[in-house]
């Protein structure tokens, strides 16, 4: 049996246009697994937020002050159970505080944001909360 | 020579319409993604004005409400967003301040972003 060249050529030509149709489904794929992970950081953040103690974490944390003046290990050990490199920082439009920071090399940053409007019997501030996970 | 010539005409098609598919899904993946995140934050903002309402005093009501609007809608512009929100006294509100609680008031909100153009009337409970 003789393979003739054209054939080779047809089956190379099918060969390619297969694997470059692969690659169309490649954003397809990425948006799954980032629906994903965003819907898990988001129902995080929100449950977190839901909470008065860490309302008042956040509330009560110096944005001027580069050291943290709250202690943040409960928030920590949650996070520390879903997720090996995580990021959430705190701000009111102006200026930023990361509480912990992504580390190492990663790919991917996925962030949620979460307004908060809180206050006590003396203060009210507006702060953006962000849960991120580096993967 | 003629069979070549039909193998490159299907091949750049084929390509054409693969890069076309390509870029079609970036597209719709952006548009979805950003659409997705807009609506939690929509949410978020209607959960934040209705914990307000629910932990303040008749005579801060007002007031908190009118710093939260404003707080929002300012976090939006800074996003290219546009949140215009309107907290109404309703007419059969009492008029004794001491009795004024977020049951007393109509809340709305017209959300418009490249992704996602909401008009939502909302009631806290």
């Amino acid at each position: 049996m003789v393979i003739k060249k054209s054939q080779i050529l047809n089956f190379e030509l099918i060969l390619g246009l297969s694997l470059l149709s692969l690659i169309v489904f490649i954003p397809y794929n990425n948006l799954n697994n980032n629906k994903g992970i965003f819907l898990e950081i988001d129902t995080l953040a929100n449950s977190l937020i839901k909470n008065n103690n860490f309302r008042l974490t956040i509330l009560s944390e110096n944005l001027s002050s580069q050291n943290l003046n709250n202690n943040w290990s409960a928030i920590e050990n949650i996070l520390n159970k879903s997720y090996k490199n995580y990021f959430l920082s705190i701000t009111n439009t102006s200026i930023e505080k990361i509480v912990f920071n992504c580390s190492g090399k990663f790919k991917n940053k996925i962030v949620t944001e979460k307004i908060i409007y809180i206050y006590n019997n003396t203060y009210a501030d507006f702060r953006i909360l962000k849960l991120g996970v580096c993967y | 020579m003629k069979g070549k010539k039909s193998q490159l005409i299907i091949i750049s098609i084929t390509l054409l319409i693969v890069l076309i598919v390509f870029i079609n899904s970036t597209i719709v993946n952006k548009k979805f993604k950003e659409g997705y995140i807009q609506n939690y934050l929509l949410s978020n903002i209607m959960d934040e004005i209705c914990k307000t309402g629910k932990l303040s005093n008749g005579s801060y009501i007002e007031n908190r409400y009118n710093i939260i609007k404003n707080k929002i809608e300012n976090y939006c512009l800074k996003k290219n967003i546009i949140c215009n929100i309107t907290i109404v006294k309703k007419s059969s509100a009492p008029t004794n301040l001491t009795l004024l609680n977020y049951t007393h008031f109509n809340y709305t909100i017209n959300y418009t972003s490249k992704y996602l153009k909401v008009y939502r009337r909302f009631n806290c409970k």
